[in-house]
């Protein structure tokens, strides 16, 4: 399997404040990977390192087996880190124009990127007007200017409507099932990574807390949610599987156990009125990690 | 690769009318209005009653734009270049775009193709300088009818000419050099600014006091440890009319101490730039 990033004990430090904790991590190349967390886990900072935008306190990062900041490296990745900023007085033409020629791309295909991320009329217009959707719209240009094989993306659909961001996703899903791009993605939309990614690693406080395929890690999750009179039978019967949520009780179990403990429920004399699944999604799985309140 | 670089920087530059304005035409612009200034001021003293009748001197056109070559030795002068020099590389800090490019090219190219895209600003600043102040001196010796002289001398005037834009442009770049080495280590422009004027006012200071003690021309370490120094020796020779050959010792040894002044502070820009952690630009 071949890596499109890595990092191996990475540890950084801004004066007292430890962003990176001794974090190891592999991404494969191919497909769509989320990298999740609360704010000030390490997301960006990983990512900067990465870019050779920050030098690691500990530890080593390497972007397609070549140290981080080997240029030639980068040189076959694009990268939109944090909020795009661009020099207010370029437009977004002459903005990927400059940015193209510093790569050394001597023919960029500078109207279709425009095209393709929707800025067509935009494009003799400065940036100094532009709002954020549009900035990150620029931005996704120009990290796609040069025909990168791994894509890194830090919240790219911050500031958009919401008819862009699902633009942005299904350009984000077509560029990893027909161009072939690893996309890396960081952010905090939980339901736009589950949708988009394959695969996510949740980070916490510069650590890596879980790892692994996004059905795996919402399997995990589900709970059964059952609305039952009395609770305290139901909650005899269902023994450590369960605990009381009001009128409710909440068990995890296996959807193919769920079939067998309701009639055993029924059995034992308890009222069922409503059955349902909740959870099994990237929140259920974000809040049993880092015991955040909300995903922001 | 320092080519992509150059070439993108040239770009960015030429569409930043504001920096390209006040960084590298205002003053050519304005020396060629102050000659004009001079010209109507002539004029109108002249015509004026009781007025002697003097000879005046004809315009030396090869004369007038070696002289306007060297106004980079005035502090003003060389705000505008620094505001230049500064602004190229604080942009970046200041709108935080490095993000955007130090992964598209070495931290090395990068900044060294903002100090060759100064460098061209520069010399077409210092050119249009010479090019404005002959167009002055040409209008100056027809409206006030001094007349102008055209006899071109290769072996003086375009050594004087060469001599001084060299000089002025040498000067210049270390200066420039000076303030990207200011502006990577403060991330701002301002101290950058008011730094490498500062640095070349003291420089001033410290001439005019080495110089009051001189009984023959400076030893190589009294120029070669101050640029502002070298600048002088070399411009102060040019403009007297000793061109540089009866000088040999001083001439080739006070460009060198320029431009190893200048590649010091650029290898030294280099170095901070990258070494730095760019968080935040």
């Amino acid at each position: 399997m071949s890596i499109a990033l890595e990092a191996v004990g990475v540890g950084k430090t801004f004066g007292a404040v430890k962003a990176l904790d001794a974090l190891s991590l592999r991404i494969p190349k191919g497909g769509v990977y989320g990298i999740l967390g609360p704010n000030g886990a390490g997301k960006s900072t990983l990512f900067r390192i990465v870019l050779g935008l920050v030098r690691p306190t500990t530890g080593e990062a390497r972007l397609l087996g070549a140290a981080a900041g080997d240029i030639k490296a980068l040189r076959r990745i694009g990268a939109v880190i944090e909020t795009p900023r661009f020099l207010p007085w370029l437009t977004a033409r002459d903005t990927l124009k400059v940015l193209a020629l510093e790569s050394g791309e001597k023919s960029p295909d500078i109207d279709r990127w425009l095209d393709r991320v929707g800025l067509t009329e935009a494009a003799d217009r400065t940036v100094h007007g532009f709002s954020v959707g549009m900035k990150q719209r620029l931005a996704l240009a120009a990290a796609l200017l040069s025909r990168p094989e791994v894509v890194i993306l830090d919240e790219p659909t911050s500031g958009m409507d919401p008819a862009g961001i699902l633009e942005i996703r299904a350009l984000i899903r077509e560029l990893a099932d027909r161009d072939g791009v690893t996309v890396i993605l960081a952010s905090h939309q939980l339901d736009e990574v589950q949708r988009v990614c394959d695969r996510v690693a949740f980070l916490d406080r510069g650590r890596l807390v879980r790892e692994g395929s996004v059905s795996e890690l919402t399997a995990v999750h589900e709970l059964l949610r059952l609305t039952v009179s009395p609770v305290d039978k139901a909650l005899a019967v269902l023994g450590d599987k369960a605990r009381a949520d009001g009128d409710a009780v909440l068990a995890t179990i296996d959807r193919k156990d769920a079939p067998a403990l309701i009639k055993a429920l029924v059995k034992a004399g308890v009222d069922i009125t409503e059955a349902r699944w909740i959870g099994g999604d990237l929140e259920a799985v974000f809040l049993s990690l880092t015991g955040e309140t909300d995903a922001g | 690769m320092l080519a992509d670089a150059f070439a993108a920087e040239r770009l960015r530059l030429g569409k930043a009318r504001g920096l390209l304005f006040w960084g590298f035409l205002f003053v050519p612009v304005v020396s060629l209005a102050f000659g004009l200034m001079g010209t109507m001021i002539t004029v109108a003293t002249r015509r004026a009653p009781g007025d002697p009748g003097l000879t005046f001197a004809a315009n030396d056109l090869a004369k007038a734009a070696s002289e306007a070559m060297t106004q980079t030795d005035l502090i003003p002068v060389q705000l505008f270049f620094m505001l230049a020099a500064a602004g190229l590389v604080a942009d970046d800090y200041r709108w935080e775009t490095w993000r955007l490019v130090t992964p598209r090219n070495t931290r090395a190219n990068l900044l060294l193709a903002k100090l060759m895209t100064f460098g061209v600003g520069a010399a077409s600043s210092i050119l249009l300088l010479a090019v404005l102040s002959m167009v002055s001196a040409l209008i100056d010796g027809l409206v006030t009818g001094d007349g102008f002289t055209s006899n071109f001398s290769f072996a003086t005037d375009l050594v004087r000419m060469g001599g001084s834009f060299a000089t002025s442009w040498l000067e210049l770049m270390a200066m420039a050099a000076l303030a990207m080495l200011l502006v990577v280590l403060t991330r701002n422009a301002i101290p950058a600014v008011i730094g490498a004027i500062g640095l070349w006012a003291v420089q001033l200071v410290i001439i005019d006091r080495v110089t009051k003690g001189l009984t023959g021309p400076p030893g190589l370490a009294d120029y070669a440890f101050l640029p502002a120094f070298s600048a002088d020796v070399l411009r102060t020779a040019l403009l007297a009319g000793a061109p540089p050959e009866s000088q040999p010792a001083l001439w080739p040894l006070a460009f060198l101490a320029l431009a190893l002044w200048a590649a010091g502070f650029a290898a030294l820009a280099v170095w901070a730039f990258r070494r730095q952690d760019l968080t935040r630009e």
